[in-house]
Order: structure tokens, then C-alpha cells, then sequence
């Protein structure tokens, strides 16, 4: 065997290979300084992309359901305005329905006072927010009470009341209803009226299933109200019956008895309006909270997603200053073993 | 008189023996660039006579290293053909932050179904939603077209692997037979060699051979399953390409003196090389990911599907907001080859094509009986909700995705995006060391048989030396005869 020293093309070749997969790891650390990620984040994760990417997946979520709760909080807020509307109407009526009991004139102030009620209940129930009516339910395009003023509700009152006393509530012989009879209509004929059949045909518009609102991927949470909860019936009830009954004819028994009917009926539906109101506070406090874990959540992710496709920023600098340093001693050798030829020297 | 002539004779010898070596170390020099040249040694012994004469030039061939090349070369080049077509399929994949990808089209559209959910009335959302179906549907046909565009190409590639091979084959017989015919010359013979060797370097980036060198100088090429590939004659391969290669549609295989040498039912398979890695991207890798994609698409096309909402319902399942060639029958259980390059948003849902957006919300794109909004509420829920839910639940896939048999449909589509994600990194990790060792290789072969020019130059230095020594024995002979003529005048 002859020795031979290393084939002078084989140097060559070493010496460009090794420069060529120098300048490849420098370019990878140049823009792996400039992204602070690595520089093929799929190949440096392999297997590990899938859980990346669940992480990112789930980092796009939170933030859109961070928002889409503010904004579910922001309609659950108007809700409550709207609630509170109501609930001020149904308290301040309440108060002139007490006063006016033993007054001279009381039926004629109740007439008055129950038709500005009827008014004001139906522009806070069909109260709209971005284009929905926020008291209709699913059926949220369309105003959830109908007008009572010459709706088909008041045919139906009207209907109600010839067929009970056998004249029509205009008819001054309204003046002979006993307080007795009175009640008997009121918690019969009247009462049947806001039943769930005759209430959507004549009253309402609204569904009694309320939009639902995701909150994560796993949690719905109701914060809505329809118009067919009882309250808003209970109020109807007490506001139609002060304002349609007897016309302003009854003797001050019947009309006594009209007035504690509506009174007992308008306390329930504030009571009634207030445990609604409780009942979506407590799902905005549910929102709330799950807010702040999906920021919880979020910042875990974040750090996580940092941990395994960032670079530390220390170490790559430390890397490109490395590679720099080992790519001038490359070329520094291959020009020098360039140089050192037998050829120079004879 | 006697010594006198037998000194010319020598001397002459020398001069004849250097310039036998000056003409071999000038060969050296001039192909001292040529990787697949191997150095010649030339060597000068005592002739009978007493002076030189010049040994038969001989080759620095190594033939365990050139074996460990060929080795490695395989290895190396079919490394790096796998890493080319994986890198290609997972560029459908992209970066995890980077939207494009079928996982993240299947999330988008997942949050803009929520969107409508919470607010069933909005029409705008709807059609955003529906624009959401729309690039989530393109997602998985792009990703389908790269897929099958791979797979052609490895089958194109398969094709030109093995007209090169049968070419290579060809050149190989020729030199071959005239190297073990002993008709040359030494010096063409030795050229023949070294393209021989070249011709063996080229074949192994195609396919890993094995050789065995014969008596006569002759070489029997081997496949690495042990097919013989020549053998004083070559044995051509043989492979139809396909013209078409539809998802679900396999391959022709390729033969080599009548065997299978790719493919699972290949009784001596071929382990390395250009040939073997496109069979495995067009025969495994591709088609696996393709169904990866088709489970996804199924998935989306049953979970979206219509159920008949009559009080007694009769009608068949029909599909919904995702639509395929089968429609309006709803898949089945098994997979569906291709169905990610055809499935589309159903047009009766499309306002870009008058369709309508809040058939999302009503259902009923088949039909009065298929509608779920009876009510005709425009805050309905109960569909959007079981959507929303049918996304989120775990259904069961097929055990071709080579993935978990039951997850979600984004749970499908983040394992598949890891799956390939990992097969590129293994891949890659391959082809770095495969072609690390080709470079040791190689370097060490070259270092054994190349050419070192100082070498050279030294012995060229010697050659001299022993010319110039040669010449002034011949021109002081001539002296002496020159004294000795005028000593006798």
C-alpha cells in the first residue's frame, strides 16, 4: 500500500462543505435572532407541532370568547337597564294605585295612570340592542308585546267581559258589578286571558326559550329574559284590568276590588322582576368568572407556546457570534491551505 | 566495449522508465479534479538486463470504501428525495402560527359558527360563517391537490429512476464487457475502470446495490434485497406510470428481472435509494396523509348533515352546509377516497351564489321537511347548537390515518398536522446523517485513491532527478566514446 497524503480535490471538498453547512446554521440563527422563534418551528417540534398548534387553536378561542362574553355581558347589561325600567314603572304605578284606592276620582286617575303604564312597560319590554329585541326570546326580530290600544288583546278584554256580565264594558250598567262578581271575572274570564295560548296570540311575540350564550367551548349560559315570564304577565294583568274594567262606572267596591286585585298582582311582578334580574346578575357573575379563567388559561398558554418555539435571545446572539467567528476561521484555513502548495516553492 | 554499451543500454532503459512514470504522474496531475479518477502508480523494477523497465501501471482502487460509498450514496440521495416530498406535503401544514392550514380553517369557521349561535338574527355573521365553510372546503382541496401532486411527481419520479437506471445499465454492460474481455490497452482499461466506478456511483443514488467483482475483472450487480440488477448482461426494470393517480388509487410497482422490487408484496424489496423513497412517498406517505384529509372531510360532511325534522320522519339523512360528489346521500361510517378534494360549500347555502346563509341556522336545504326552524323564529337555536356541538364531539376514524380512531374533527386535523410534522423530522434527521456519512465516505475514498498533487509534484521532482542522472550517464558515455574514437585517430 502506497501512502498517499489526502486527496488535494477531497480537501477542497471538506473545506466547501463545511463552509456551506456553516453558512446554512448561521442563516437559520440570523433569523431565528430576528423572530425570536425557531428558525423551522415545525421541524425543531416534529410530533409536538399537533400540540402547538392545540395550543395556539385554543389561544384563538379565548380571545375570541374573551370577546364575545364582553360583548354577551354588554347585551346581559342592557337587559337589566331594561329590567330596572320596567321594575321603576311597575313601583311608581303600584304607589299612584294606592293613592288613588279611597280617592274621589280615583278611577279616573287609575284610567289615566294604567294607560301611561300599559305605554311604558311596552317601550322597556321591547327595548332593542344592536338590532335585537332583547325580551323576544329567539324570535328576536320582531317586538315582543304587541300594542294593547286597539290590539286584538283588547277585542279579547272585550270579548271577556260582555260574555261574563252581558254588556259591554262601556255600558253604564257596570255601576250594579258587586265586588263578589268583580273578583269572580277578574280571577276567571280576566285570569284566562294571559294564559300561554291566548297571550301569544293576543299579547306577545315572543318565544318562552331564550337565546343561550356560549361561554366556552363547554359552558352555556342564559342571560336573557322573555316577555312571556310571568312577571310581565302579572303586570299586564294589573295594568289591564285598572285600566279596561267598568270604564270608570263601577261603584267603589267593584272598583276596590279591581285595585287589590292589580296591587297584588303588580307586587308579585316586581318581586317577580327582581328575581329575574338576580337570576341573569348570577350568569354574569358566571361570565365574569369564566372570563378570568380563559385569562388565567390564556397566559398559561402563551408562556407555554414561548417555552417550545422561542429562542432565548441570549443564547442565539452567543450562536451567531459563534458561527461568525468559526465561518472567518473556514475561510481563513481554505485560503492559507490554498496557498501551501508544493508548486509555490519550486 | 561490452560494459560500455550494456552502461548505454541502461542508461537508456532509465530514460524510457522515467518518461513511462513522467507520462503516468502527468495523468495524475491533469486529473487531479476529476472526483471519479483514481490515482494510477507507476513502478519501475530490474530488467534481466540489469536496467528498468517499467511495471504495469496500476490502480489505487479501494474497493471496500468505493462499497461503503455506494452504500451511503443510497442511503443519502433517497433521504433526501423523501425529505423534498414530505417538506412539499407539509407546506400544507405551514407554520403553526400561520393561518392556513386545514386545522386552523377548521377553527375559524368553528368560531364563526359560535358567532352566529350567539346571535342566530344576523344574516352578516351567517354569510361569514359561510365564507368560513368556503376556505375551510378550498383548505382541504388545496391540500388534497399537494398531496396527489406529490404523488404523481414520486410516480414521475419512479419513471426517470428507472429509465436512469436502465440507461446506467446499458453504459455498465458496454464497459464492463470490455474491461473483463481484456481487449484494451492498459491505459484505456484503466480509464474504463474509473468510469465503470462512476457508472456504479450514479446507479447507487437511483437504488442500493451490492456488487460482486468476478475473476475476469468482471462486476454482478446486485439490488439491497438481493435482486440481480447485470450480471454480464443487465437486467432491465420494468414500471408502467400511471397517468392519472386519483386519491385511493394505487401505483404500479417496479420489476427488475421479473421480481417486485417496491411495494409491500414484494418478496425482495429494495431498501434504498431515489427509486425506493418516491415508491414510499406515492405508496404510503401520500396516500396516509390523503386519508388523513378524507376522514376530516367526512367528518364535516356528516356532522353538518339534515335529518328528516317531520313528526314521522321518513327521508333518508341528506348533507348540509358540506357537499360531495355523493350528495345528497350522507357518507357512511368507512372512509371515502378523495372526498377532501371534493368537498364544497352547498351553493343553496352560498349568497355568493343566491343561495341562503340562514339555511345555517333553519336547515331545511333539502326541503320543507328538513327544516328545524319551524317556528321561523329568527333567533333559533337548536340547530346552530347541535352544530356547534357535532363539532366538538369525538367521533371515530378510520385506522388508515395511521391517528387516534376517536377524536374531534379539529382534534383529527392537529394530530394529522403533527403526523406530518413528525415524518418531515424524522426525515430530515435521516437525511442529515445520511448525508453526513456519504460526505465521510467519500472524502475517505477520494483520500485513498485521489490524487495529492505535492505528491505528485514530489515525485515529478524525482523523475527529474533521475532523467537529468540518466542523461549525463549517456552524454559521459559519449565522452568516453568520443576519447576513445580519438585516441585510435
Amino acid at each position: 500500500m502506497v501512502i498517499n497524503g489526502i486527496s488535494t480535490l477531497a480537501t477542497t471538498l471538506l473545506a466547501q462543505d463545511s463552509m456551506s453547512s456553516t453558512q446554512k446554521k448561521l442563516n437559520d440563527a440570523v433569523t431565528e435572532q430576528s423572530t425570536l422563534r425557531h428558525a423551522d418551528v415545525g421541524l425543531t417540534l416534529g410530533g409536538n407541532v399537533s400540540r402547538n398548534l392545540n395550543w395556539r387553536l385554543t389561544l384563538s378561542q379565548t380571545t375570541n370568547f374573551s370577546e364575545a362574553n364582553a360583548q354577551a355581558l354588554a347585551r346581559a347589561d342592557a337587559l337589566q337597564t331594561s329590567l330596572d325600567a320596567t321594575k321603576t314603572t311597575a313601583s311608581d304605578f303600584l304607589t299612584s294605585l294606592a293613592g288613588a284606592r279611597n280617592a274621589v276620582n280615583g278611577q279616573a286617575l287609575t284610567k289615566q295612570s294604567s294607560g301611561l303604564a300599559i305605554d311604558a312597560v311596552a317601550t322597556s319590554v321591547n327595548v332593542t340592542y344592536d338590532g335585537q329585541y332583547l325580551l323576544g326570546g329567539q324570535n328576536t326580530d320582531v317586538a315582543p308585546l304587541n300594542s294593547y290600544q286597539g290590539g286584538t288583546a283588547q277585542t279579547s278584554f272585550d270579548t271577556a267581559f260582555q260574555s261574563f256580565f252581558g254588556f259591554s264594558k262601556t255600558d253604564p250598567a257596570a255601576v250594579n258589578i258587586t265586588a263578589a262578581q268583580m273578583n269572580l271575572f277578574l280571577q276567571g274570564p280576566y285570569e284566562n286571558l294571559f294564559q300561554s295560548s291566548s297571550w301569544s296570540a293576543n299579547f306577545s311575540n315572543a318565544t318562552s326559550n331564550n337565546l343561550q350564550s356560549r361561554i366556552d367551548n363547554n359552558q352555556q349560559v342564559d342571560l336573557s329574559a322573555n316577555a312571556n315570564e310571568t312577571p310581565i304577565k302579572d303586570l299586564m294583568r294589573g295594568m289591564v284590568a285598572v285600566q279596561e274594567t267598568g270604564s270608570g262606572q263601577l261603584n267603589s267596591a267593584a272598583f276596590q276590588a279591581v285595585i287589590d286585585y292589580s296591587m297584588g298582582k303588580i307586587s308579585g311582578a316586581i318581586q317577580g322582576l327582581g328575581a329575574t334580574q338576580a337570576r341573569v346578575g348570577e350568569a354574569q357573575q358566571t361570565v365574569t368568572q369564566t372570563n378570568a379563567k380563559l385569562s388565567s388559561m390564556k397566559t398559561i398558554v402563551e408562556d407555554e407556546i414561548q417555552r417550545t418555539e422561542g429562542v432565548d435571545p441570549a443564547e442565539v446572539a452567543t450562536r451567531v457570534n459563534n458561527l461568525t467567528s468559526q465561518l472567518e476561521a473556514n475561510y481563513t484555513v481554505t485560503g492559507k491551505l490554498a496557498k501551501l502548495s508544493l508548486l509555490n516553492y519550486i | 566495449m561490452s560494459g560500455i554499451s550494456l552502461a548505454l543500454s541502461n542508461a537508456l532503459s532509465g530514460l524510457m522508465a522515467t518518461t513511462g512514470q513522467t507520462v503516468v504522474t502527468s495523468r495524475n496531475i491533469t486529473r487531479a479534479n476529476d472526483e471519479n479518477y483514481t490515482r494510477e502508480i507507476s513502478t519501475t523494477s530490474t530488467s534481466a538486463s540489469g536496467g528498468a523497465s517499467l511495471d504495469p501501471t496500476q490502480r489505487a482502487a479501494d474497493k471496500k470504501l468505493l462499497d461503503a460509498l455506494l452504500q451511503s450514496t443510497s442511503m443519502s440521495s433517497g433521504q433526501s428525495t423523501l425529505l423534498d416530498s414530505i417538506t412539499a406535503i407539509s407546506n400544507t401544514v405551514g407554520d403553526v402560527q400561520d393561518d392556513g392550514s386545514v386545522a386552523w380553517s377548521i377553527d375559524q369557521f368553528q368560531q364563526k359558527l359560535q358567532a352566529v349561535e350567539a346571535d342566530p338574527g344576523n344574516s352578516t355573521l351567517a354569510s361569514q360563517a359561510i365564507a368560513g365553510a368556503k376556505t375551510l372546503a378550498s383548505a382541504l382541496n388545496s391540500a388534497s391537490q399537494v398531496t396527489q401532486a406529490v404523488r404523481s411527481d414520486a410516480d414521475a419520479g419512479m419513471a426517470k429512476s428507472v429509465a436512469t437506471i436502465n440507461d446506467l445499465l446499458a453504459q455498465f454492460q458496454k464497459l464492463d464487457n470490455s474491461i473483463a474481455g481484456n481487449s484494451l490497452d492498459p491505459d484505456s482499461r484503466a480509464a474504463a475502470m474509473d468510469s465503470r466506478d462512476a457508472v456504479l456511483k450514479k446507479l447507487s443514488a437511483e437504488i442500493g446495490i451490492q456488487t460482486v467483482t468476478r475473476s475476469d475483472n468482471s462486476t454482478a450487480i446486485y439490488t439491497d434485497g438481493g435482486v440481480t440488477l447485470f450480471d454480464k448482461s443487465p437486467r432491465l426494470l420494468t414500471f408502467s406510470a400511471s397517468t392519472t393517480l386519483t386519491p385511493g388509487m394505487s401505483g404500479a410497482p417496479v420489476y427488475a428481472d421479473g421480481v417486485q422490487i417496491t411495494g409491500s408484496s414484494s418478496p425482495m424489496p429494495s431498501k434504498t435509494g431515489n427509486l425506493v423513497a418516491y415508491a414510499q412517498v406515492r405508496d404510503q406517505i401520500a396516500p396516509t396523509y390523503q386519508n388523513q384529509l378524507d376522514e376530516i372531510a367526512r367528518a364535516l360532511v356528516t356532522s353538518f348533515s339534515e335529518k328528516d325534522q317531520s313528526a314521522s320522519p321518513s327521508q333518508p339523512d341528506a348533507t348540509g352546509l358540506f357537499s360531495y360528489s355523493g350528495s345528497p346521500a350522507v357518507p357512511g361510517a368507512a372512509l371515502v377516497p378523495g372526498l377532501a378534494s371534493q368537498i364544497k360549500v352547498n351553493s343553496a347555502f352560498d349568497p355568493a351564489s343566491g343561495g341562503n346563509a340562514n339555511l345555517l341556522r333553519d336547515g331545511g336545504a333539502n326541503g320543507a321537511a328538513y327544516k328545524y326552524n319551524t317556528l321561523n323564529v329568527a333567533g333559533f337555536q337548536g340547530r346552530l347548537q347541535s352544530l356547534a356541538q357535532a363539532m366538538g364531539q369525538t367521533q371515530s376514524f378510520s385506522a388508515s390515518t395511521q391517528l387516534p380512531a376517536s377524536n374531534t374533527i379539529l382534534g383529527l386535523a392537529t394530530a394529522s398536522a403533527g403526523w406530518v410534522e413528525a415524518t418531515r423530522s424524522d426525515a430530515d434527521s435521516k437525511a442529515t446523517n445520511a448525508d453526513a456519512t456519504q460526505t465521510r465516505t467519500k472524502a475517505a475514498l477520494m483520500s485513498a485513491t485521489g490524487v495529492n498533487l505535492d505528491t505528485e509534484m514530489a515525485t515529478m521532482l524525482n523523475l527529474e532527478k533521475s532523467y537529468q542522472a540518466s542523461a549525463k550517464v549517456l552524454t559521459t558515455i559519449n565522452q568516453m566514446l568520443g576519447d576513445l574514437f580519438q585516441v585510435i585517430r
